[in-house]
């Protein structure tokens, strides 16, 4: 109905439909506020060949859910719902809504780490005089449970000590250490790293750029 | 650094949306020459200062080809404050995944905003960078979005902060303190200008707007004393409702930046084989950073609040860098200027040059000036170049467009609709004859933007009935635009 009245080659009718006073105001209602996503998850999205995960969406309009590479149980799907698929390869699931001339896309990946690596941490608290300190909690949404450890990597320019559950490692800069091995890579991280002599909190915020990280080698439970 | 003697000509080129990192980040890769001098993405692998956190996951910048992305990026000025995630009142840097997770819902191994370009995509930024004088530390005035930015840019300050369907509201422009200054320039643009945002209309139908087209042709025949000394050249922007024989090339997303590249070809060959490019600065940049990642935290740089502004809570710091890039005789080859600029640098170099002191622009300018921002001509040498560098064959097939309408979507597309529904009403002809494009601009469907603030009265936006020109009108109109033009009472 839109291009009805933009185009000067139709007729008076239609016209004067278009711009009658309630189609002035519907139109920019219309145009706007009928497509939106509103959510779109999968999870978890660091998985093992053969785990399930759950795509989970809120969306206005109409809503179409693609996997490449396909899945069986992809298409048309209400504007609110959730699916588990079954993965054996890294997966990106795009999440279409459309609307007369509207139309919004929202993507979410899964992957496959197994043998791969990734790299956690985040933006770091101080403790003057003591140490900076960060927790990463990996949950569902981020890693599966099958996902086992094979090793760690300190990714700072600083030592730092990397602790989960009763474990707990030293790891100078660059250094790599297989003590969590076979550990669930789910379940709260602690990385800590120390204060220099007479280090004030802002220098060594400044010193890591306010961050910590480390990577972790993945594989899958037997 | 005096302003050389012999430099007549300053033409400036403000492309859309794009981040330093983002486009020449790579220069500092040692894949690609591995340049010392400038802070690209040099170790951004393993620097902490590139890693970016979403729900404790590390992201850093990856290399992506060039192509049309999903989306625009998150850029608004609540968006920006997420991507610069301060911590202790500095800048990390760190949040621009969460930014765009926030705006899109997609959780993405490689998200776009942390994608960078290689040569192959910006050949001719990475000609120009190769052959003249990068600027890395030439920062986007305000962390928000385009028309922030641009107020500040052609006026030295801003009144909004956000960007709305609106003739935006504005100090006195750059255009007007040229003419004070009896300083000749043109603006030669593409489609719509975006002057014309500004609610300009006797000045933009006037002789010194002129389409692209004929910016050779002048550079050719203007005699030294009616040649511009300064000129704007614009993009087809990507925001503009309506496109007519141009497609649009300002690199704002989710446009490829191929199109933005082959302007920028055509401008640079237009001007170096011009007899004036001996006298001529092309300054190349973009209003802001459109969302793309960039790990230098912004300048500390505090804007008051000027009156009658839209806003009340001021500015402490610029936006995210920008690539800009010198083109001259006047700066030396493949080199890399750090000193602090943004676009209000453009204007200290206006007033060093047209009026004898940089501080003579506006206090607006000054007061950037008194916090580090320095004029464009700390860059320039005063010796002058002789080598011609030829602009590189292009690689880039630029599909040509005949006509597209789009839908009014975001907030700048229905400020261009405004401002070309405003010059239609002011006057048609003249308009029809500048713009040629206007023919196409769905005026009812324009009407459909939100009214202005009232703050500043001059800018106000009224609704308005506008009869499109009948054909026959339109073609009578073209033929004799003086005779057949109605003005309207303003």
């Amino acid at each position: 109905m839109v291009f009805l009245h933009a185009s000067p080659i139709h007729g008076r009718h239609k016209t004067q439909i278009a711009r009658s006073p309630f189609v002035a105001l519907l139109l920019p209602l219309i145009l706007a506020g009928c497509v939106s996503i509103d959510s779109f998850q999968a999870s978890p999205r660091n998985v093992c060949a053969g785990d399930t995960v759950t795509v989970s969406w809120h969306a206005t309009g109409h809503v179409e859910l693609k996997a490449n590479p396909p899945l069986a149980h992809t298409g048309s799907k209400p504007s609110a719902g959730a699916e588990q698929f079954l993965v054996q390869q890294t997966t990106r699931f795009v999440l279409n809504t459309q609307c007369l001339f509207s139309h919004k896309t929202a993507e979410a990946d899964v992957v496959v780490v197994a043998n791969a690596t990734k790299e956690f941490g985040g933006l770091v608290s101080c403790i003057p005089e003591q140490k900076l300190t960060l927790s990463v909690p990996l949950q569902e949404p981020q890693v599966s449970s099958a996902l086992r450890v094979t090793s760690v990597t300190n990714m700072n320019t600083r030592p730092i000590m990397l602790s989960k559950e009763n474990v707990q490692v030293p790891l100078l800069p660059a250094q790599t250490s297989r003590a969590f091995e076979h550990q669930a890579a789910l379940g709260s991280w602690e990385v800590t790293a120390a204060l220099n002599p007479n280090e004030t909190c802002d220098d060594a915020l400044d010193a890591v750029r306010d961050r910590l990280t480390f990577q972790i080698a993945f594989s899958c439970r037997d | 650094m005096s302003i050389p003697d012999q430099l007549k000509t300053i033409v400036v080129v403000m492309m859309e949306n794009r981040s330093f990192d983002h486009v020449l980040g790579y220069l500092a890769l040692p894949q690609f020459g591995g340049r010392t001098d400038v802070d690209g993405l040099l170790h951004s692998d393993t620097d902490p200062a590139f890693a970016n956190e979403y729900d404790h996951q590390i992201y850093r910048p990856f290399s992506m080809s060039d192509g049309p992305l999903n989306s625009d990026m998150p850029h608004s000025r609540r968006e920006v404050s997420t991507q610069l995630a301060f911590r202790r009142k500095r800048a990390t840097m760190s949040g621009f995944v969460q930014a765009y997770v926030d705006l899109t819902h997609s959780v993405v191994e490689t998200p776009p905003i942390l994608g960078y370009m290689t040569p192959a995509s910006v050949f001719m930024s990475n000609f120009l960078a190769r052959n003249f004088l990068v600027c890395d530390r030439w920062f986007a005035p305000l962390p928000a979005d385009t028309q922030p930015n641009r107020a500040v840019a052609w006026t030295g300050c801003s009144l909004v902060d956000d960007t709305k369907g609106r003739i935006i509201p504005h100090r006195d422009l750059v255009l007007d303190w040229l003419t004070t200054y009896k300083v000749r320039w043109r603006v030669y643009h593409s489609g719509l200008s975006f002057f014309l945002l500004f609610g300009l209309l006797d000045t933009a139908l006037g002789d010194k707007f002129r389409s692209i087209r004929q910016l050779a042709g002048d550079l050719a025949t203007d005699s030294n004393d009616t040649a511009p000394q300064v000129i704007f050249v614009e993009p087809e922007y990507n925001d503009s409702p309506i496109h007519f024989g141009n497609i649009p090339n300002d690199n704002h997303p989710p446009l490829a930046i191929g199109p933005g590249e082959q302007f920028l070809r055509d401008i640079y060959a237009t001007l170096s084989r011009s007899p004036r490019w001996a006298n001529t600065m092309l300054i190349v940049t973009y209003d802001e950073h459109g969302g793309f990642f960039d790990h230098v935290p912004p300048l500390p740089i505090k804007s008051a609040v000027p009156a009658g502004a839209l806003y009340s809570e001021p500015f402490t710091t610029t936006g995210v860098r920008v690539p800009t890039i010198i083109a001259s005789p006047f700066v030396p080859s493949g080199t890399c200027y750090s000193g602090s600029l943004d676009h209000t640098s453009i204007l200290q170099l206006f007033a060093e040059m047209f009026a004898g002191d940089r501080r003579k622009y506006s206090e607006d300018v000054n007061l950037r000036l008194d916090q580090g921002i320095e004029s464009v001509s700390s860059a320039l040498m005063k010796t002058q170049r002789t080598d011609i560098p030829v602009a590189p064959a292009t690689p880039v097939m630029v599909q040509q467009l005949i006509r597209s309408t789009k839908h009014v979507l975001n907030e700048n597309q229905k400020a261009f609709a405004l401002a070309g529904q405003n010059i239609l009403t002011y006057d048609s002809g003249k308009a029809i004859g500048k713009f040629p494009e206007l023919v196409h601009l769905d005026t009812s469907r324009s009407s459909l933007s939100p009214p202005p603030p009232t703050v500043v009265p001059d800018h106000d936006w009224k609704p308005r009935t506008i009869k499109r020109p009948s054909r026959k009108r339109i073609k009578k109109l073209l033929k004799k635009p003086k005779k057949t033009s109605k003005k309207a009472t303003r």
